[in-house]
Order: C-alpha cells, then sequence, then structure tokens
C-alpha cells in the first residue's frame, strides 16, 4: 500500500539540534513505502518561516518526491503575503501552514483572516496546527469563515480528537490529520463519524516515528479500503493528484 | 559628563512571537546612534531553535562587526546532555559570556540539567546571565547558587521583584543584575543604594526593547557620576577582563 505523509519537517530540531535532512527523510519514505511528503522546515516552524521557506524551496526542487508546504506566520501579514507569492503559485508547493510565531499556541479568525483572504486565489489546502480542545474551536471558526478552502487539522486536536472529530462530522472542510494521540480508539471513531475519505495521514517527523502513527492505522478495526484512504486516498484527492 | 557605555544586554535575529524587525544592522546600527561602544549580543535562534545553530549564528554576525558585538553563548538545558567540557570549548571559540532563558522556554532553574551546566561554566571564567523578570526567579536561581563563584547577572529585575533581588544578592556576592527592566523614578538610585553601583550593569534589552528608554533612565538617574560610569561599562568591563 502507498502512502502519502502530508506533514513532516525536515531540518536540525529545535533543542537537540540534530539534524533530519532530506536524505534522512527520504530513507525513512523508502522504509515506509511513502511515496510523497508534504514538507515544511523545522526552523520555518519554529522562529524563522522565510528561511525555512526557502530551505524547502532548494530540497523540493531537488526530491520530486518531495513537495512544499509554505509556512507563514500571523503577525507579518506582509511578508506572510510575499512567501505566498513566491511559492504558492509553483508545484512544488502544495499548501499552507498558517503559525501563531509560538510552538503550541494556535491562531484564530481574527489573527487569520488577512492572509487567508489573500490566499483565496491559490486554492490549495490550509494547514493548521490543532494540538487540543482550543485549537480545534479556533480552526472549526476559521473553516466556517472559509467555506471554500479545506482546512487540515494537523494533530487531530491531541487527546480532544472527539471533538474534533464532531466539528469536522459539521464543518465539511475540516480534514483531519491523525497524527497526534496515540489512542486506539481514535481512528474507528473518527471513520465512522466522518468517513475514512475526509482524514490524512501525516507522520509527524522528525518529532513522530512512521511507525507510532502507521501503526495506528494498521490497528485500527476498520477496513483495508479506509486505511487505503486514510494512508494515500484522501491526500490524493485533496491534492487533487487523483486526477492525473 | 559623557560616559562609555557598553550594552550587556542585546538580541538580534528572527522574532516569531510578535512583529519586530530585528536585523543585526538595525542593532548596531542602534548602538552607533546612541554612543554605545560595544554590546554582548546574542541570536534569538538560539533561544527559539536550537543553541548549536544559534551560537554559530552569533559568532558569525559578531565576526564581522569587527568587536563591536561581543558573541553571547547560549544552551538549552533541554536540550544538554552532560556534555563536559562544552562551556570551555564555547569559550575558545570566543564566546564572553552566556545567556539562559527559562521563561521563555519555560523550564524552572532547578532543572537539574541547567545545574549541570553550571557545574561546566564553573570551570571558565564568564558570566552567566539568566532571565528573572518574574517573581520568584532570583530566589529560584538562589537555590542553585551554593558554592558557586561565577559571576550571575539577573536579567530583567523590577520593581516587582528588586527586594528579592536585593535579598539574593546580599547573601551572595557574586549575582548582579542588569538594568532592563528598571523603570520605576529612583529605582536604580535605591538600587545602588541597597547593593552598590558594582553590582549593577547596564542592558538595554535591545532589540526587543528601547535602547534609547534604557540609556535614558540610567543617564538621567540620580546617582553619582562614578556610580553612573560603574553601571554604564565599568562593570560589565571587568567582569568581560578588563578589554
Amino acid at each position: 500500500m502507498a502512502i502519502i505523509d502530508v506533514h513532516a519537517e525536515i531540518g536540525t530540531t529545535p533543542l537537540w539540534g540534530v539534524p533530519f535532512t532530506d536524505a534522512n527523510l527520504a530513507r525513512s519514505m523508502a522504509k515506509y513505502g511513502v511515496e510523497r511528503s508534504i514538507i515544511s522546515s523545522t526552523i520555518g516552524n519554529s522562529c524563522d518561516f522565510v528561511r525555512g521557506n526557502a530551505q524547502i524551496a532548494k530540497v523540493v526542487k531537488a526530491n520530486p518526491s518531495m513537495l512544499g508546504c509554505v509556512v507563514v506566520n500571523i503577525n507579518y501579514p506582509e511578508q506572510s503575503q510575499k512567501e505566498m507569492h513566491s511559492y504558492l503559485a509553483t508545484d512544488q508547493f502544495v499548501a499552507l501552514l498558517l503559525t501563531s510565531g509560538v510552538r503550541g499556541r494556535h491562531v484564530t479568525l481574527a489573527e487569520s483572516e488577512e492572509i487567508l483572504n489573500a490566499h483565496r486565489r491559490f486554492v490549495k489546502p490550509v494547514y493548521l496546527h490543532t494540538p487540543n480542545q482550543a485549537a480545534a474551536l479556533a480552526a472549526n471558526e476559521i473553516a466556517k469563515a472559509f467555506p471554500v478552502m479545506k482546512f487540515v487539522l494537523i494533530g487531530m486536536g491531541g487527546e480532544d480528537w472527539r471533538i474534533v472529530t464532531l466539528l469536522a462530522e459539521k464543518t465539511l472542510n475540516l480534514v483531519p490529520e491523525i497524527s497526534g494521540s496515540s489512542s486506539p480508539d481514535k481512528i474507528r471513531f473518527v471513520v465512522e463519524h466522518i468517513g475514512s475519505h475526509r482524514i490524512v495521514y501525516g507522520s509527524g517527523l522528525p518529532y513522530v516515528d512512521p511507525s507510532a502513527v502507521i501503526g495506528l492505522v494498521d490497528d485500527a478495526e476498520i477496513s483495508d479500503l479506509d486505511k487505503r484512504n486514510i494512508l494515500e486516498g484522501s491526500a490524493k484527492r485533496l491534492f487533487g493528484w487523483s486526477r492525473s | 559628563m559623557s560616559f562609555e557605555i557598553i550594552d550587556a544586554n542585546t538580541v538580534f535575529g528572527p522574532w516569531p512571537i510578535v512583529r519586530a524587525d530585528m536585523r543585526v544592522e538595525r542593532l548596531t546600527e542602534a548602538l552607533a546612534n546612541h554612543g554605545v561602544s560595544r554590546a554582548l549580543a546574542l541570536s534569538t535562534v538560539g533561544a527559539l531553535h536550537n543553541y548549536n545553530d544559534g551560537n554559530a549564528e552569533t559568532l558569525q554576525a559578531c565576526s564581522a562587526q569587527q568587536g563591536k558585538l561581543i558573541p553571547v553563548a547560549t544552551v538549552d538545558p533541554r536540550g544538554y546532555f552532560g556534555t563536559k567540557g562544552m562551556a570551555a570549548k564555547l569559550v575558545e571559540q570566543g564566546f564572553k559570556m552566556f545567556r539562559f532563558f527559562p521563561l521563555l522556554q519555560e523550564w524552572s532553574l532547578d532543572h537539574a540539567a541547567f545545574v549541570d551546566l553550571l557545574d561546566d561554566i564553573e570551570s571558565v571564567n564568564a558570566a552567566v546571565m539568566v532571565q528573572a523578570r518574574e517573581s520568584g526567579c532570583p530566589s529560584a536561581l538562589a537555590r542553585v547558587l551554593a558554592g558557586r563563584t561565577t559571576t550571575f547577572i539577573l536579567e530583567g529585575i523590577s520593581f516587582e521583584n528588586m527586594a528579592e533581588a536585593v535579598s539574593v544578592m546580599r547573601k551572595f556576592p557574586n549575582v548582579l543584575c542588569d538594568t532592563r527592566e528598571l523603570r520605576v523614578p529612583g529605582a536604580l538610585r535605591f538600587l545602588v543604594e541597597q547593593v552598590g553601583a558594582d553590582r549593577v550593569v547596564f542592558g538595554s534589552g535591545c532589540l526587543r526593547s528601547s535602547l534609547a528608554a534604557a540609556l535614558g533612565y540610567v543617564t538621567d538617574a540620580e546617582i553619582p557620576d562614578d556610580a553612573k560610569a560603574a553601571v554604564l561599562a565599568g562593570n560589565i568591563k571587568r567582569l568581560l577582563g578588563g578589554g
């Protein structure tokens, strides 16, 4: 079964400073049968999105199996829009990640409205970190304000995955990404409520080993078709690759 | 009377938390505009991303400024595994001081790896500046200071925790503080009266805080000129080895 990883980061990790390069990611992809990975940069996520996006642009140019996710920061709306114009017009960048500038702090509708209005022209999915219930509720509010866009909820609300599932039941442009909580009940619950065609796989590399998240899907009491959807099919539809 | 000014507390680099122009060029421009001859400086990458990358960036930026910027190293204890001799290596590379950011990075001052780091720094001749702007920080630091000879600078002491800082400084002669968060009229004079002018160093927090505001506060303070000279440059020069 081929896998599409919608969420991995490369670069030196915060705190430990351990390098996780495109070569490391390529090895991991080969090991787990990952066909494509959508990547952003560790430093882009931690403190310098401009530098991070530039790093990713070089990596995706050299690695056809890797595609970029443009990281922007709601505290820098003009600079963020410049980054979007530079990268999102190309085929090598397929998603936008909105960050608050502080790991663990979610973005809100008021803070992200200007950037999202500018993003209308690109028609590419928007990623939002949702480590908890508050982040999920804020993401839901954003998704309702921009119904034409798809919002990928990275981490699926953490331990609050039930809330994310219930929100996604009503807000149809929410797409849960399953890294986050390792609850054995999570995958079946979300499939039963919203269907596997709206759930995507993200490894969370280099902070989470792919074996953990893939194992969660493998172990879930759902059909093989559902597993294929989560690991590949839903992402293909989300990014428009099923037509190509 | 004109004073030599050395700023013990400056930073440059990306700042994702709020919108800010923190280019190193802006820092050197601010220093020049306000007659600051030298500044101890550090890249925010070391505090916000990882210390290896940040320290490399600090060294590179400082070496391009012909002595105007003095490199300060940082280590995040959450990513420190007790490598003996790390402090000596950093000093050998040219770093003159160590800075720690427990509030920004959300770790406590009794963090076991931080204590290990302090043990490692004890073997080198370099001062340590620690974020201490919240009530409780000076006391928490005091609990890990027994027997140490390293000079510590409490960063960001304000009206709210000055009594606490003074208490710690009276017990530990190797503890100093900087002026970054001093705003209350007369606070510097009071501090100098309590602990002596030789225990306070000028630090602005530039580029996160206004250099003009921090400098104006010290130059306008009602303290003798020799005390101002000590605060603005003399004390930190002594810590840096007189250079």
